[in-house]
């Protein structure tokens, strides 16, 4: 039988498949439902200090079959109401709150509230290609010094993991440079920067304009990305471990970010109308492992890195 | 694919205060028929005259009918992308998701139907169903007045009313009217205190009952989760529920969100 256990900043996970954030995470009630899935974390919705509404309608939109584009706006109640409701402390499965905020000390805020709220590990969100404020400008994680310094400042509060984005031309400097900083993982990818339009109606087809494309298709950049991310860690002696995602849809594709070196991967556009593919992905990688012979994760963890 | 069809406004009938039918034509034909009680994501892709680009949103409707093709909406005046729906004019464009979630079933001889205010309108056009399959449904309508009897001419069948005010019918709440009837299924849509009765009279009389809800959606597909009632999502699990599935929710006739999935109290 095929051991699927992994550790995470000191975190005993029974496999190494997470729910990403912003997918079917925004109450209690259905992160309940996902944890009596085979499933080894949780990540909840980008919680910010303030409340947001989110933006206007169309926010999700299938481009192509498995592929989506959206701008949800990262919605959420606000931080005081998401430590009042969510329990961090109690579920049988770790549920790590997504962090997403415009500067340093709001990200320590945010970071210090849900470390006393009980909660082990936060990923901060440096990436969410789409905030109106920042779509002319640059992203934290666009930049090596600015995502340094806001993993820096959260990660006093409690282990990080540090989410970056796609839209950058190198993304292991940006990986390297928040793992100097303390980040105790590097997921990747965030949604790629998109935007589609409706021939017909002659418009944007989001509420947003601007929004970021997830899903099937994405899947060989995430591995890319991915890909170079180890390679750079690795060039810089750094053992940080790294989060996988990005068109996961099923156990073949958690496969493929483990040969690309990943340790743990995130599960998220595949579920839309379809929860409980999250456990079906779980069984499939344990099935591979047993079909290949393989006892740990680490039996075949970057196996094709000496391709490239 | 869950993507946008583009649709036109052909016809704006019934423009009373209850609401507005809006009858949609598609450029390309939804491939399934959809069942009563199942809804659209409807997309306000430009402004009518008069407002601005802040109205154009997506909001989760319920089919109201269903001709040849063309889809029956009903409007009213709630908030922001409504109220600027209620401007628009046959030739207008909007962008259908849908059909989402599940509808209501059919299976069955004898049904009851209740209705309160703007919750009707499924039920409008799952009376048309059943009519169709030669089945006779009673329908009971409730509204502050008889002006807010959502069009009581059109339901095939029997059709009792009750109003708040006495202004046409019993003059009480709907739910009283429950009692004169053996049905062999309950179907109701509405506030959901009337929901609560309607299910709390079910379960008393052991009458199946099949419930429409409504809660705040911000995608509408099953991708974001903020619709949850429990562990179930109201845009993929319903949004119509069996008696079961909501007699030991915590949630139900209890707590909705907001958009940004603050919670607030469902005020009885």
């Amino acid at each position: 039988m095929a051991n699927l256990q992994v550790t995470l900043a000191g975190l005993h996970l029974d496999n190494p498949v997470m729910l990403a954030s912003g997918i079917l995470d925004s109450t209690p009630g259905i992160l309940r439902r996902m944890s009596k899935m085979k499933v080894g974390a949780l990540i909840t919705k980008s919680i910010s200090i303030k409340p947001r509404p989110g933006y206007p309608g169309p926010t999700a939109v299938e481009t192509t079959p498995g592929t989506w584009i959206n701008a949800m706006g990262l919605p959420n109640p606000g931080l005081n109401e998401f430590v009042d409701e969510f329990s961090l402390t109690n579920g049988s499965v770790t549920i790590i709150p997504n962090l997403v905020a415009d500067t340093p000390d709001e990200f320590a805020k945010l970071a210090d509230a849900v470390a006393v709220a009980g909660a082990k590990i936060a990923e901060i969100n440096l990436s969410c290609p789409h905030p109106k404020a920042s779509y002319k400008g640059r992203l934290a994680a666009q930049d090596p010094r600015a995502a340094a310094e806001v993993v820096e400042a959260a990660s006093t509060k409690l282990p990080i993991i540090a989410k970056l984005t796609p839209n950058v031309t190198d993304i292991g400097e940006i990986a390297v440079a928040c793992a100097r900083a303390g980040a105790s993982a590097i997921s990747a990818i965030n949604t790629l920067a998109a935007i589609d339009i409706d021939p017909e109606l002659e418009r944007p087809i989001l509420g947003n304009g601007y929004g970021g494309l997830s899903g099937a298709g994405i899947r060989p950049i995430g591995l890319r990305k991915v890909l170079d991310i180890v390679q750079a860690l690795t060039a810089a002696n750094l053992d940080t471990p790294v989060i996988g995602m990005g068109g996961i849809c099923d156990a073949d594709d958690v496969v493929r970010y483990i040969l690309c070196g990943a340790h743990l991967v995130q599960v998220g556009t595949t579920l839309a109308g379809n929860p409980e593919q999250l456990s079906n992905i779980t069984e499939g990688l344990a099935d591979w492992m047993d079909r290949k012979g393989y006892q740990n994760l680490e039996d075949f963890r970057g196996r094709v890195l000496e391709w490239f | 694919m869950r993507y946008p069809t583009f649709f036109e406004i052909v016809e704006i009938t019934s423009t009373t205060s209850v609401g507005h039918s809006l009858w949609l034509k598609p450029n390309r034909a939804w491939p399934t028929q959809p069942v009563p009680g199942q809804f659209a994501m409807v997309w306000l892709p430009r402004p009518p005259k008069g407002y601005d680009l802040s109205v154009c949103s997506a909001i989760p409707m319920s089919i109201a009918g269903w001709d040849d093709g063309n889809v029956r909406i009903t409007v009213k005046d709630l908030g922001l992308t409504s109220k600027a729906l209620l401007a628009c004019s046959p030739g207008d464009e909007l962008g259908l998701i849908g059909p989402l979630g599940v509808g209501f079933s059919l299976d069955c001889k004898q049904p009851l139907l209740m209705g309160g205010g703007v919750g009707a309108p499924p039920l409008l056009y799952l009376a048309q169903m059943f009519a169709a399959k030669g089945i006779e449904p009673i329908t009971l309508l409730g509204g502050a007045s008889v002006s807010e009897i959502f069009h009581p001419h059109e339901f095939p069948g029997t059709v009792d009313i009750a109003t708040d005010d006495g202004s046409a019918g019993h003059c009480g709440r709907v739910t009283e009217l429950l009692e004169k009837y053996v049905p062999s299924r309950l179907y109701t849509c509405g506030p959901e205190p009337m929901l609560v009765s309607g299910l709390n009279w079910a379960v008393a009389n052991s009458v199946p009952a099949e419930l429409c809800l409504e809660r705040y959606m911000a995608c509408g597909v099953g991708l974001c989760g903020v619709c949850s009632l429990d562990e179930q999502l109201v845009c993929q699990d319903g949004p119509v529920f069996s008696s079961d599935d909501l007699i030991n929710s915590a949630e139900f006739g209890r707590i909705a969100r907001e958009a940004g999935g603050s919670v607030h109290v469902v005020q009885p």
